[in-house]
């Protein structure tokens, strides 16, 4: 296993499209939180009467929240951006064996296909812990340039690594598209797609079948991931953190039956 | 496990042991109950046309494709991962990390071989790719990526190698390197080779025995021995009257063992000492203008076998 994790990390580090992804997604968040700031800026413009009002009571007043490192940081990962771009890296980085076909080399020389899976499981939830601290950091300095630092509290950690759990749970759903289809163009269309649609699908399905009262889109990881947002109660980080971690159980499960059954 | 023992006494220890060994896609049976033994020291050449069942049988081997039927053992020993380690391949097409360097690709593979800098640094310089630089393997001419492919299978010192087709698309001096290189790893270092190819007359140079596979069925495995006897020469009398020939000959030995081919008779190799043959036909009045000793092809055999 041990030379297995060495092969997997040395793929990944050396591989020029963690870098590439890695830089869009902080430009990306850069540019998220500057789209922030330029809108308090206009908000700041039209209510130049309350001059008296500090920048952050400015833009609570006009709605736009978390105006601080602190507030920028614990909303990264809630962006669609962030997932998006994760999904096309873990696609790339799963199917780089299938469409290169070296994961024959590999199980030819005596690796089992469920070791090779967990070597490569976990250098994707490394990609994802990597993607979800440069989102993070860079929303943290950003916020951080713009307003203020603000200040981190011990329990905002616990919001944090709840996050993350939600967001190993994108990549489980990932790394299964993935190995499902073994063909990087199809994975990263799935990887993109199925975030976007999976949770309207269900919110028209808990209209249609619920009347509205229903609670499909509750189990999908992007309600997951708006519950664990600041102020969350201890019952909806619960609700994240369980659903984070069931998406990863059951979808690498899922991977593992695939890998196992089928040739490389 | 079953010993074999040589002509000289040697005891011959399997390499790779197939019993029944099956694979059906669907309702289509690749490989059908396919019994393959190679021993120690051995280059096996597989032969069968397009879709006879070599890759797929050779994938079954290696782990990459499940059986569907039967097993198979690997230096008289279940097939364990610790076993795979000694094996070394390229089946297919070479796999290969297009966006890296040639040196990057079997430093990675390095790490899976157990082997280190220096090793790869050898065979990068063995399969002549030292000079590519930080060219990326995808940019590499289908050759390259032969070598290269060859190259990842021989890291970690294996004792057993399995190519599939490993001179496709290399020029006449790269597959006059490959064979070099086979047959010395073969004779300096004992490495055991199973080897598919559709060069016959290529594969023919090297192996020490062969297996016929067609429509997944193995149809025969024979050693170099038992090939030269199975293709054995013939003696080629020209003669005035073929006719005569025929029945003069005929009287004497099984026409299964003489052919006429227009003024010639063929005489299988062995039936009859050339002289006493030529004494034969000139006694009976038939004029011997030529002999000449026609030895059979190997390539027409191997053609016979894998059926038409």
């Amino acid at each position: 296993m041990g030379k297995l994790l060495r092969f997997e990390f040395r793929k990944l580090f050396r591989q020029p499209s963690l870098y590439i992804c890695l830089a869009v997604t902080a430009v990306l968040v850069f540019l998220s939180v500057y789209a922030i700031y330029s809108m308090e800026q206009l908000v700041m413009q039209d209510f130049s009467s309350v001059g008296s009002l500090s920048p952050s009571e400015l833009a609570m007043l006009a709605g736009i929240t978390n105006a601080s490192g602190r507030g920028q940081l614990l909303k990264a990962l809630t962006s669609d951006n962030v997932t998006m771009i994760l999904g096309i890296f873990t696609a790339l980085y799963v199917c780089s064996d299938y469409t290169g076909k070296t994961a024959k080399n590999i199980i030819g020389r005596g690796y089992t296909r469920a070791g090779w899976l967990t070597a490569k499981m976990t250098g994707a939830a490394c990609a994802c812990l990597l993607f979800s601290a440069a989102a993070m950091g860079t929303a943290y300095a950003a916020g951080t340039l713009f307003w203020e630092a603000g200040s981190v509290r011990s329990s905002d950690i616990l919001l944090l690594l709840v996050q993350l759990l939600v967001m190993l749970g994108y990549t489980a759903t990932f790394v299964f598209w993935s190995v499902l289809l073994r063909s990087s163009g199809g994975a990263i269309a799935l990887n993109i797609i199925i975030p976007l649609i999976l949770g309207l699908l269900l919110l028209v399905l808990d209209y249609l079948i619920f009347d509205d009262n229903g609670t499909l889109s509750n189990y999908w990881l992007a309600h997951g991931m708006s519950l664990a947002s600041d102020g969350a109660e201890s019952g909806d980080l619960w609700h994240a953190g369980l659903l984070g971690a069931a998406y990863s159980a059951v979808f690498g499960a899922l991977s593992f039956l695939v890998v196992s059954k089928r040739d490389v | 496990m079953m010993r074999r023992r040589k002509e000289n006494g040697t005891v011959m220890e399997p390499v790779l042991q197939t019993y029944e060994l099956t694979k059906r896609f669907g309702g289509k049976t690749a490989v059908d109950r396919v019994n393959m033994r190679i021993d120690r020291g051995d280059i096996y050449g597989f032969i069968g046309r397009n879709g006879a069942g070599k890759t797929t049988l050779m994938r079954m081997v290696l782990s990459q494709a499940l059986p569907s039927e039967g097993h198979f053992d690997l230096f008289g020993q279940k097939p364990v991962p610790e076993l795979h380690r000694r094996i070394g391949s390229m089946v297919e097409t070479p796999g290969l990390y297009n966006n890296c360097s040639a040196r990057e690709n079997l430093l990675r593979f390095a790490i899976l071989a157990e082997a280190d800098a220096r090793e790869a640094d050898e065979i990068l310089d063995l399969v002549g790719l030292a000079g590519t630089g930080s060219k990326h393997a995808g940019h590499f001419s289908l050759g390259m990526k032969q070598r290269l492919g060859i190259g990842i299978a021989l890291l970690g010192h294996p004792e057993f190698i399995v190519l599939d087709e490993p001179v496709n698309g290399l020029d006449p001096a790269g597959i006059q390197e490959v064979r070099n290189l086979i047959l010395r790893l073969n004779r300096e270092q004992g490495i055991t080779f199973l080897i598919s190819s559709h060069l016959l007359d290529e594969l023919g140079k090297i192996a020490t025995r062969f297996g016929i596979i067609s429509s997944g069925r193995l149809v025969e495995e024979l050693t170099v021995g038992q090939l030269q006897e199975r293709c054995g020469g013939k003696l080629r009398f020209v003669v005035d009257d073929p006719e005569k020939a025929l029945a003069v000959l005929s009287g004497t030995m099984d026409p299964a063992c003489i052919e006429r081919r227009d003024h010639a008779m063929l005489v299988q190799e062995g039936t009859a000492p050339a002289a006493a043959i030529n004494r034969q036909l000139v006694e009976a009045g038939v004029e011997v203008s030529s002999i000449a000793r026609e030895s059979g092809s190997w390539e027409d055999y191997f053609i016979e076998r894998m059926g038409r």
